[in-house]
């Protein structure tokens, strides 16, 4: 049996046509009428479908000549790497998927070399050849260039057109191997997504490497610990098919009456808990938010609701990390962790588009490694108001990361300039063709999280692309930026930034706060400081008049109408003290601060 | 022959003497004709529709007879506003006042005897013959729309007339009789000196009304100002002037005998706008005619802002019409617009209407935009240039 079943995945740089590609297999197999097909169906959330891009890995099945074939979604953003490494790990095979006129790109490369760390056997898929601008020759010639993949391997396709679906079919036939696994070995089965379903619980999704697994078989989970009895196996078309048994080299789904995504984690191997294996399956890691900030309700009675949909959220979303905190400014809320900012921002926009929040969030920050003087242990401090006072830090250190970025070569210098702006050393560059350059930095996380990506699209006119790793902490002369308004430290405008930048982001700072931040009956005087040190001032000046001068009759609903929205203008803003910080004041210490 | 309506006395001036403090019974009539729209401007009124007056009034006796009078007030008042209601001729005002007679929607009882008649009138619009015809009707109180005594400023402005054929409108309307007048000003004009200004306020005083408003020009939507205040083609003085003109008029006006009574308002003792002070505070009143608001018992309803629909209509009380044009809302228990109303006063309000508000009066009392005296909370002198940041709490 093992022989007709084929796993795989469609890995791509953004926008190069994956989830077309996936809806287009499922039609060409029958296994959603054209009649229910949605475009992208794989993609399920409305945020998805809307950015155009995937957050959460599916998968599905589908039956084609007599095979079965399981396609394996997975996420398209560089936050998401882990996840995409093990759903890549629960195949055999990978379509590397190249935009026609655009070529190999960062995720391209992060993307293939996941695939080949996992051993997948990779298929080239030239997409979009329909195109005018379309290259397919150049772009084969990336191919064997980049990958050493022979040009006669490549597939030209066009997803759209329905172009070369067949032979991609086929190709995943003939050249994907068949799985391996003994079905009488102990049970092995790889988590590579899951999500929470309020009536059933977890809902798993899994590989089966070895072994089998049925409904009602009591499995434990080799890393998080859990013990749980199977309610119920099954395979993935559009919903859940329930079967009797899932044996080695299926992809599947269990539910065994699992509370909480973080009982059932990506990445963790299940075995039987009566007959267990020896060993889990290697890539396993718990991963740790990278990014993180808080979040403030706008209205205090508020935090009950945010606590409880951050925690909805959190039951669907391993990754999502938060516990309670205070700020003196902002009152209660929430510290929350994320795997990068898009994590973070999709994070917002559901908890405002799905639980009806308005929330503040505050600059997100990455974690810092502070060693303490008297040989104390280094403290991690995710929060810039929790740094220990100057005085008792011995140094400070924050992590980097490895960021390679393809760009014509036309942008070099452009590029090396933003690049080292942003604190990052170069380490190589390397021609791909003519005009194709991967260049290679080290650089502090921070540094990405602000705005880096939208600004190197921005000097190189959207032609460069990145990817990064992390590679762990570094020291860095860091110090703590705080803004006072009124006199009053924000400790939730606190930022922190290398020593030699402070000077000029504390200016650009209170100068963009004094733009953001609306008039009020008195003046209010703006500062950076640095421990004591005040290292830029502004004034916003006192709201002169507000005042309605007309009668208008008796039309006193016109008066009213124009006070409620003076005044709803108001509740989105967030009373810190006596002033009335609108997000923008946020936003601005993304920008400029981090 | 033009003869007044027997229920309407005419109005001497010991009748109005008497200084009201509770809420009172008002009509409002609107009157929405103009020779043309004045820059500023974005009341309902229409230029070019004058051929529609003639219909215009019959609907409006058609409505007046519809009407349910009020509950009692201690304090009556009738007022014509546009618009331009001199536009309209005497015979105009002579039916709509004789079907006043047998329909009053005023309640009968003393308030009737010291009625308050406004008409607002444009210079340029009615001569003194027309004048003394509306006073013979029973009209006791003309407001009349200067605006400025520039007239460079009239121009920009839009106005009709010239700041001289204001002064001899504003003699005629001496010379017939009216006996409590008041001048509209308009400072913050485009490109308006804050010298302009106080020679404005100085020749208003020099005219002796009995009353006085100075308005600060506001950009509406809708209006050729806003239109050029896009384009960035108005120079409107700095907020630094425009508080100084308001001073400078608060100053003068207090100093030659006219009380500051309202944010805008200004009167000579016992001649404060009693139609305009049973709006703020939220007495009862009935509008007729198209745009017009209508508060009675706590419900607000408005008739349709268009002429035609308004003469379509079917009238019917209340509102007008049961129709979509027609949008009819509950305040909250009344609370919150009477305060915000009530503050616009001088005076302020007892402080015990402001239960429930409690947090908020004690930050406007720290922020000094409130103050108590005696047993009122009333706006300082900052607050009355941050009156909206006071009412915006009470909503």
């Amino acid at each position: 049996m093992l022989s007709k079943i084929r796993n795989f995945s469609i890995i791509a740089h953004i926008d190069h046509g994956k989830s077309t590609l996936a809806d287009r297999l499922l039609e060409f197999t029958g296994t959603i009428s054209k009649r229910d097909m949605k475009a992208q169906v794989l993609d399920t959330m409305d945020l998805e479908r809307e950015r155009g891009i995937t957050i959460k890995a599916q998968a599905i099945r589908m039956n084609y000549k007599g095979y079965i074939i399981n396609l394996i979604d997975t996420p398209g953003h560089v936050d998401f790497s882990y996840e995409v490494s093990r759903s890549l790990a629960a195949c055999e095979g990978a379509l590397l998927l190249i935009d026609a006129s655009q070529g190999i790109e960062a995720q391209t490369l992060a993307n293939a070399n996941l695939a080949t760390q996992a051993k997948l056997k990779i298929i080239p898929v030239i997409n979009k050849i329909d195109l005018p601008a379309a290259e397919p020759d150049k772009i084969m010639e990336e191919i064997e260039n980049i990958f050493a993949i022979s040009r006669d391997e490549v597939i030209l396709a066009s997803a759209k057109e329905g172009i070369g679906i067949s032979d991609i079919l086929d190709a995943v036939i003939e050249r994907v191997p068949p799985p391996a696994g003994d079905q009488n070995a102990p049970l092995q089965a790889l988590i590579f997504d899951s999500h929470y379903d309020s009536f059933r619980g977890v809902i798993a999704y899994i590989r089966i490497v070895n072994g089998s697994l049925k409904q009602g078989q009591k499995i434990i989970m080799m890393g998080a610990g859990g013990e749980f009895e199977v309610q119920e196996v099954g395979t993935l078309k559009l919903g859940l098919i329930p079967q009797e048994e899932l044996n080695a080299g299926e992809v599947g789904y269990i539910v065994a009456n699992i509370k909480d995504v973080k009982e059932c984690r990506v990445g963790d191997t299940i075995t039987n808990l009566v007959k267990p294996a020896a060993h889990m399956l290697p890539g396993y890691v718990q991963i740790k938010p990278m990014v993180f900030c808080g979040f403030y309700p706008l209205a205090g009675e508020d935090y009950e609701n945010l606590k409880d949909a951050v925690g909805k959220l959190q039951l669907n979303d391993a990754a999502l990390f938060f516990e309670p905190e205070t700020s003196a400014a902002l009152g209660y809320g929430l510290r929350c962790g994320f795997l990068g900012l898009l994590h973070l921002e999709i994070i917002q926009e559901r908890l405002e588009r799905e639980f009806n929040l308005n929330i503040i969030a505050t600059a997100p920050n990455v974690v810092y490694k502070v060693n303490l003087i008297n040989g104390k242990e280094a403290k991690y401090v995710d929060n810039p108001s929790l740094m220990p006072p100057t005085a008792e830090i011995a140094s400070v250190e924050e992590p980097y990361l490895k960021l390679t970025i393809f760009t014509p070569s036309d942008y070099v210098g452009s590029v090396m300039d933003l690049a080292i702006d942003k604190r990052a050393t170069f380490i190589n560059m390397e021609y791909l063709d003519q005009k194709r350059v991967m260049l290679t930095f080290e650089m502090p996380l921070s540094e990405i999280i602000s705005e880096f990506h939208d600004q190197l699209k921005s000097v190189t006119r959207g032609y460069a692309s990145m990817d990064y790793e992390l590679i762990g902490y570094k020291e860095s002369d860091l110090v703590k930026l705080d803004i006072l308004l009124n006199g009053e430290p924000v400790d939730a405008l606190s930022i922190i930034v290398h020593r030699e930048k402070a000077y000029y982001k504390g200016k650009k700072l209170v100068e963009k706060l004094k733009e953001v931040i609306p008039r009020h009956q008195f003046q209010i005087p703006i500062q950076a400081s640095i421990g004591a040190k005040v290292i830029a001032r502004e004034n916003i000046s006192a709201m002169g008049k507000n005042v309605l001068a007309k009668c208008y009759g008796g039309d006193i609903t016109r008066k009213r109408k124009l006070l409620e929205k003076q005044k709803e203008g108001k509740k989105r803003m967030k009373r810190v003290g006596r002033v009335d910080l609108p997000q923008e004041a946020f936003l601005a210490v993304l920008r400029i601060g981090t | 022959m033009i003869t007044p309506s027997s229920f309407l006395p005419l109005a001497k001036g010991e009748n109005v003497e008497r200084r009201e403090t509770r809420g009172g019974a008002a009509l409002y009539v609107h009157l929405p004709f103009c020779k043309r729209k004045c820059n500023y401007c974005d009341f309902v009124s229409y230029a070019g529709k004058e051929e529609l007056i003639d219909r215009y009034v019959e609907k409006l006796c058609e409505e007046i007879k519809t009407l349910t009078p009020l509950p009692a007030g201690e304090r009556q008042t009738i007022f014509f506003g546009g618009g331009t209601p001199t536009l309209l001729e005497p015979k105009h005002y002579e039916k709509i006042l004789t079907t006043l007679t047998p329909h009053p929607p005023l309640p009968k009882g003393e308030g009737a005897k010291t009625i308050e008649i406004t008409i607002e009138a444009n210079p340029g619009t009615a001569d003194r013959a027309k004048l003394k015809e509306l006073r013979l009707l029973g009209i006791n109180r003309i407001s009349i729309g200067i605006q400025s005594f520039h007239d460079r400023h009239l121009k920009t402005l839009g106005r009709i007339h010239d700041s001289e054929t204001a002064e001899r409108f504003y003699d005629d309307a001496r010379a017939v009789g009216f006996e409590n007048i008041n001048i509209d000003l308009i400072f913050g004009l485009p490109d308006q000196s804050l010298l302009e200004w106080k020679k404005d306020v100085q020749q208003a005083i020099v005219m002796q009304p009995e009353h006085l408003s100075a308005y600060r020009l506001q950009i509406e939507e809708g209006t050729h100002f806003y239109q050029q205040q896009t384009t960035n083609n108005l120079q409107l003085p700095t907020e630094e002037t425009e508080i100084a003109m308001y001073e400078y008029a608060v100053d003068c006006f207090w100093l030659t005998g006219y009380k500051h009574y309202e944010i805008s308002n200004f009167a000579k003792p016992g001649r404060e706008c009693r139609h305009n002070l049973n709006y703020w505070q939220m007495g009862n009143w009935l509008g007729v005619g198209a745009g017009a608001h209508s508060h009675v018992d706590g419900k607000l309803w408005a008739n349709p802002d268009s002429i035609e629909t308004y003469l379509k209509t079917p009238s019917s009380f209340p509102p007008l019409a049961k129709g979509e044009n027609v949008e009819r809302s509950e305040t909250r228990g009344g609370q919150h617009d009477s305060l915000f109303m009530g503050l616009r006063l001088l005076d302020g309000l007892p402080t015990e209407k402001f239960q429930g508000f409690e947090s908020e009066v004690a930050e406007l009392l720290a922020d000094g935009l409130l103050k108590q005296e005696n047993c009122n909370y009333k706006l300082t002198k900052k607050g009355l240039h941050l009156a909206n940041l006071v009412f915006e709490k009470f909503i």
